[in-house]
């Protein structure tokens, strides 16, 4: 049960930091569009605040992830070419992760809808809010991990 | 129709833990709590498992009981 609730927030976690980072990355690219010219050229500036909470995250996503496997024969390789929450130690726990994951696929059928239905607001959000669309994807998969996690923590204790 | 079983007094009786037990039938302590609970269902195959530590025949252990209306 502790290896999906770390790996879940690790995951959502690492969703937000992706948003924000691919958000930095938009507002430079942004202005070069707007303004192609009078500068000096396409420049990218990554900011160190920003890619070290991510590299962190992911280091810890994987260290994490390779030390609660549960077969400790497993190479890292093979291991990498996995995911830690679907590595399940018995039969039961074969059939939560089933329920846990039609859970999270339900999740998506309704957050996806609503998801479309913000975007017909995507004029007045994008004036307020321009990175907009990277944060209602970080949210839509957060909402799917989430309703992953309770589920399976819910049937884990039944 | 509700499957009902006697884990919980043979394990006992063997003075066996669950962790021991959970060892020999190669599954976890949580899945020997629901299954003594009577909320998990095992599979044929793990039944069969059991029933082989115990020394019994499947349907000794596990049986279905008729639930009154």
């Amino acid at each position: 049960m502790k290896r999906v609730i770390i790996q879940s927030c690790l995951n959502i976690c690492m969703y937000f930091l992706a948003a924000f980072f691919i958000s930095s990355i938009h507002d430079q690219l942004q202005l070069f569009q707007n303004d192609p010219v009078s500068g000096t050229g396409f420049n990218l500036t990554l900011d160190l605040s920003i890619i070290l909470p991510i590299l962190l995250v992911a280091i810890g996503l994987s260290i994490t992830g390779y030390w609660m496997r549960t077969d400790k024969k497993t190479s890292f390789s093979k291991w990498s070419s996995s995911t830690t929450e679907f590595s399940d130690q018995d039969e039961r726990e074969e059939v939560i992760t089933g329920k846990a994951t039609r859970t999270s696929y339900v999740t998506f059928l309704i957050t996806l809808p609503v998801l479309m239905i913000s975007f017909l607001f995507y004029a007045p959000l994008m004036a307020t809010f321009p990175n907009f669309p990277f944060y209602a994807i970080a949210l839509v998969l957060t909402a799917g991990t989430l309703s992953y996690m309770t589920a399976w923590v819910y049937y884990y204790q039944k | 129709m509700k499957l009902i079983n006697r884990v919980k007094s043979l394990r006992s009786s063997n003075g066996w833990t669950q962790e021991q037990f959970a060892q020999m039938i190669g599954v976890t302590r949580q899945t020997i709590i629901s299954l003594e609970k009577g909320s998990y269902t095992p599979s044929l195959l793990l039944a069969m498992q059991i029933a082989r530590v115990f020394e019994r025949p499947v349907e000794s252990i596990f049986y279905l009981e008729e639930e009154s209306e």
